[in-house]
């Protein structure tokens, strides 16, 4: 059976074109809905797929110890004997999750890289990365081992072939260089995995160079490892996450002190977490990407009720045609088929053209994580399956309330034209128009009120000064001729101060140690910097006093630390006190103001800052004047102490906004979502306005001939929208309350729900209603009423 | 009360110039009924537009009330029209959306008048019609001429001077029509003066004068009664 007549056909095709503006509304409603709906589909699709390229991703759990995502490497080799049940086990040296950074050399020219990681022979086995060329089962058995991603082998050797050829890399911490031989290229790291490398190196290179004392297999102080095992199936990771077993209960309180029950031991309660939550345990919200999905389908909905809306609008011209056909003798069901089929034929032009849009949208998007890619190539023909099925769901969707409608309209009322929708189809509509606007006003609070923290977060002092630093990597390599380099850069009036210290400020300076207080470790964490440090990022020093270069003894011996340092190690006379970092005794020897040196999500905690030589980053304080001229003049001054190494910097404040990367890509991805949702809504409001228009032309022209001034007509006009977005306001304004608490609550620091955010998502919806139905309400209420009448 | 001088209008398309009126001169006394006979085309409704402020001429003058109006901008005759003058309609024009006593109250919420004066005029004006037990009842749920007794009830209101009845019985059968131009006739003998626009001959009997047009020009008045007979 034909689904429709080609006599059908002719009239719809009719029908599209005679409503040339409500087509045009529809089709472009759908095209923008059904675009941004693909992108956020391939996005959580993305969210949710990381690490689901590993055959055995659900055999594959990782190791966390309290809060640590990383172990040290002693520990995977005890788990394994004491857990029968473990397989397989590999450790990745994630360098406190940074990856290792440095520089690699090919005979001529240096290159810097970074997520270069130490891991363990079995890697290939375990993991399901391609290795390209290489083989898989020694690649990474022999010490000085280094495989290399595609894109680092093509960028150190061009089109050579890399495997045999001899590197050189040069570690920025500790300051030394090796010689690796690459024995493997493997493929880049897929952009939905959560282990990330650029190149891989053998751990049997630890040992070998002994690096960080070389015995990684009696190494419980190192912290850096992340470390994978597979189990047979998932109850053994339930029963042991539920309750940590009786051989870790025990080993825990001989080595780390920690006693069951106590609050400590919960630093070191044993967690296996499957690899399919790796993701959204390091870090990505699973609330962020329900948000996103949920917003996908708002616009989506928003087409729908734009379509339902004005189908309705213009079903009161049809209802003749409708008559007709029933009178001489058509079936409900063929026109029920009718204008089913026409609603998906609107949808399937507006997926023609959302195809367009997407490859048009997507630039703006491709910046955000998760939107790097349209289509995988290998997903081509299932995005277009999806795609397919989704057309027909959608306009099936948007259709079948019309079609309904109009089907079970009486023949002879329709002949008579006598259809008056009726309290109920009125209701309808504004139920559908109210929660459109419900929807926008909800959006635009949320977008109000996610800028306003991240203005908070970057403008919240941090209790040191972030501006105008710019910090060099690679500094170990003038670590000899460190003094005159300095005092050549000073010799600049636009550099006011330089200070070395181990890391970047922002992020990862963090070195766990713990030191006891009444018989119980406390945990805090720690850096290394140099005398000059405390002033080039004005720090404010409470008591005591500074590292001085004149004091021999202050290096190695010394440091300073924090307010909350003092409070949680119960210090009473803190200046004087010796307490214990790593392994070493430690002379305190002033404390500092609480500053934040990580992101506004995390509380600040106990920190320390030891006087130690281990320093590779370079801090430059700058005026900020003559920016472009004192980059230059550092760049000169490092060729001259460096030259091997490339000159590389960075700014500190950029370092920061990175730091709320993923709450700034929110923010940005809401604010085009938003956009997009606020303008078809707009679309079909200025659609079934533009309608309303016509159809109140009779009342309109009664109200003027009856004395109503124009500006009357046009409040009496306006005065719906402004009733559907005062509901609106109401109804939105509790939900999105819960919603931002709920979303403000991933902060230790975070801005207030001011009232005014509501207000001006209010004002803001009304605006843009307004502003959309003034133009209609204007052209009707100054038609001349003569005209309204004439034909009646 | 109106009088027009040399009145013309003229439709203009982007092809065609049509004359819709040509020099009418045309002169109502106060309390007088005018009725306005022609043909379809003749150009009645546009004079009644005009006369109605609700539009204005090509060329010529148009006094109302002495005071030459025939230029004034919209905001103007809007200001002049509320509560001077009322009209009435063929097809009685109420607003669906709003029952009977909402859509007589139209006029006074123009006027700005407050809610217990309009209350007061609204019921006394159903009460006159016979309409005051529908006052809840929306147009569609009346007959055709307890629609166009509404109309009237909405016509006069405010006492306006002026009621311009277009058809007014046009849509109606006899026993209604005889009943609105009773009415009619009553409000005129209380003093308002009424221009009615009409095709039948019946109901320009009750007019005190009736003035023939044709191709947008007055071609015969003819006087049916003095005004004094209608007022004694």
């Amino acid at each position: 059976m034909k689904f429709i007549r080609t006599g059908n056909q002719r009239i719809i095709f009719r029908n599209l074109l005679r409503n040339k503006l409500h087509s045009a509304i529809n089709i472009i409603g759908f095209a923008v809905g059904i675009a941004v709906f693909a992108l956020i589909i391939r996005y959580v699709d993305h969210q949710f797929s990381f690490d689901s390229f590993h055959k055995q991703q659900s055999n594959i759990y990782k190791i966390h110890l309290g809060d640590s995502r990383s172990i040290p490497p002693a520990s995977a080799q005890f788990l394994k004997d004491n857990i029968a049940a473990i397989d397989e086990v590999v450790r990745i040296d994630e360098w406190y999750g940074g990856g290792r950074k440095g520089y690699l050399k090919n005979g001529t020219e240096t290159f810097r890289t970074s997520d270069l990681i130490f891991t363990d022979p079995n890697f290939f086995n375990f993991f399901d990365f391609k290795l390209l060329s290489g083989d898989k089962n020694t690649a990474l058995t022999e010490p000085n081992s280094i495989i290399l991603s595609e894109r680092l082998a093509k960028k150190i050797f061009g089109n050579e072939n890399p495997i045999g050829k001899q590197i050189e890399y040069l570690s920025d911490f500790p300051a030394k260089s090796y010689g690796f031989t690459v024995q493997g290229v493997i493929e880049d790291v897929p952009s939905n995995s959560s282990i990330l490398y650029n190149g891989l190196i053998s751990m049997s290179t630890i040992p070998y160079h002994k690096i960080r004392n070389g015995n990684i297999s009696e190494d419980w102080v190192n912290w850096g490892f992340a470390t994978f095992v597979k189990l047979p199936n998932s109850e053994l990771a339930e029963q042991i996450n539920a309750e940590s077993p009786e051989f870790w209960t025990d080993f825990i309180s001989e080595r780390w002190q920690a006693e069951e029950g106590s609050a400590r031991a919960a630093d070191y309660k044993l967690t296996l977490v499957p690899l399919t939550e790796v993701h959204f345990a390091s870090g990505a919200k699973r609330s962020s990407v329900y948000l996103i999905f949920f917003i996908g389908l708002f616009i989506l909905a928003i087409a729908i009720i734009n379509y339902i809306n004005l189908s309705l609008a213009i079903s009161t011209t049809r209802i003749k045609e409708i008559g007709i056909r029933k009178v001489i003798g058509s079936h409900k069901s063929t026109l029920f088929r009718q204008f089913l089929f026409e609603s998906i034929l609107i949808t399937s032009i507006s997926a023609i053209l959302a195809v367009f849009l997407v490859y048009l949208i997507h630039p703006l998007l491709s910046g955000f994580t998760g939107f790097q890619t349209i289509v995988e190539s290998d997903k081509i023909i299932k995005g277009l399956l999806v795609l397919i099925a989704g057309v027909i769901l959608i306009g099936f969707l948007a259709g079948i309330y019309p079609a309904w409608f109009l089907t079970n309209l009486a023949p002879v009322k329709s002949l008579r034209n006598e259809i008056h929708r009726g309290k109920k189809g009125n209701t309808l509509k504004q139920i559908l128009i109210v929660s459109q606007f419900v929807v926008s006003i909800f959006l635009l609070i949320a977008v109000i009120a996610i800028s306003k923290q991240v203005n908070f977060i970057k403008n919240k002092e941090l209790g040191f000064d972030k501006e105008h630093i710019i910090h060099l990597s690679g500094g170990s390599s003038i670590d000899k001729s460190y003094r005159a380099f300095r005092e050549t850069l000073l010799k600049n009036p636009t550099i006011q101060n330089v200070a070395r210290s181990n890391g970047t400020f922002a992020g990862n300076l963090n070195i766990g140690s713990k030191h006891k207080v009444n018989g119980e470790f406390r945990n805090y964490r720690a850096t290394t910097i140099d005398p000059d440090f405390i002033e080039t990022f004005g720090i404010e020093l409470l008591e005591g006093r500074n590292f001085l270069w004149s004091n021999k003894n202050d290096e190695n011996n010394t440091a300073l630390v924090n307010e909350c340092f003092v409070k949680k190690m119960e210090l009473k006379n803190p200046v004087g006190s010796v307490v214990t970092f790593l392994d070493r005794d430690i002379t305190i020897v002033g404390v500092i103001k609480d500053f934040h040196i990580y992101s506004l999500h995390n509380q600040i905690e106990p920190y320390m800052l030891c006087y130690l030589p281990w320093n590779s980053c370079i801090n430059i304080k700058v005026s900020g004047m003559d920016m472009q001229n004192t980059i230059a003049t550092i760049e000169g001054v490092w060729k001259e102490f460096s030259p091997n190494v490339p000159f590389e910097y960075q700014f500190l404040d950029k370092d920061f906004e990175a730091l709320y990367r993923t709450e700034m890509e929110f923010s940005s991805l809401i604010k085009i979502f938003t956009l997009l949702a606020v303008f078809i809504a707009c679309l079909g409001l200025f659609g079934l306005i533009s309608f309303s228009a016509v159809q109140r032309k009779k009342e309109i022209g009664i109200r003027k001939i009856n004395g109503a001034k124009v500006t009357e007509v046009l409040t009496t006009l306006n005065m719906e929208v402004v009733k559907w977005v005062g509901l609106a306001f109401l109804v939105s304004c509790p939900i999105a309350w819960y919603a931002m608490n709920l979303w403000l609550e991933n902060f230790a620091y975070k801005t207030t729900l001011s009232w005014w955010i509501f207000a001006l998502a209010g004002i803001l919806a009304l605006g843009i209603a307004l502003l959309t139905v003034s133009w209609q309400s204007w052209r009707a209420a100054t038609r001349n009423p003569v005209e309204a009448l004439r034909y009646e | 009360m109106i009088k027009t001088e040399n009145l013309t209008k003229v439709f203009r398309t982007e092809e065609v110039e049509t004359s819709a009126l040509n020099e009418v001169n045309l002169h109502v006394k106060k309390g007088e009924f005018v009725a306005i006979m022609g043909p379809s085309g003749c150009g009645k409704s546009t004079l009644m537009n005009i006369i109605g402020l609700l539009d204005n001429p090509t060329g010529g003058e148009y006094y109302f009330d002495d005071a030459e109006v025939g230029q004034l901008k919209e905001r103007n005759r809007t200001m002049l029209r509320k509560g001077n003058i009322g009209f009435v309609f063929q097809s009685f024009n109420l607003i669906d959306e709003l029952n009977v006593y909402e859509n007589v109250e139209l006029p006074l919420i123009y006027l700005k008048l407050k809610a217990r004066e309009r209350k007061e005029m609204v019921e006394k004006v159903l009460e006159r019609m016979k309409i005051a037990h529908r006052a809840k009842h929306f147009p569609q749920q009346l007959s055709g001429g307890q629609q166009q007794r509404v109309a009237i009830a909405r016509a006069v209101v405010a006492n306006p001077k002026l009621i311009l009845a277009d058809e007014p019985t046009g849509n109606l059968d006899s026993k209604n029509g005889l009943e609105v131009m009773n009415l009619l006739t009553e409000l005129n003998r209380e003093g308002t003066t009424i221009v009615m626009v009409t095709h039948s001959l019946h109901d320009s009997e009750f007019a005190h004068r009736v003035v023939n047009l044709f191709d947008g020009m007055i071609i015969t008045e003819e006087v049916k009664k003095e005004m004094g007979e209608i007022l004694l």
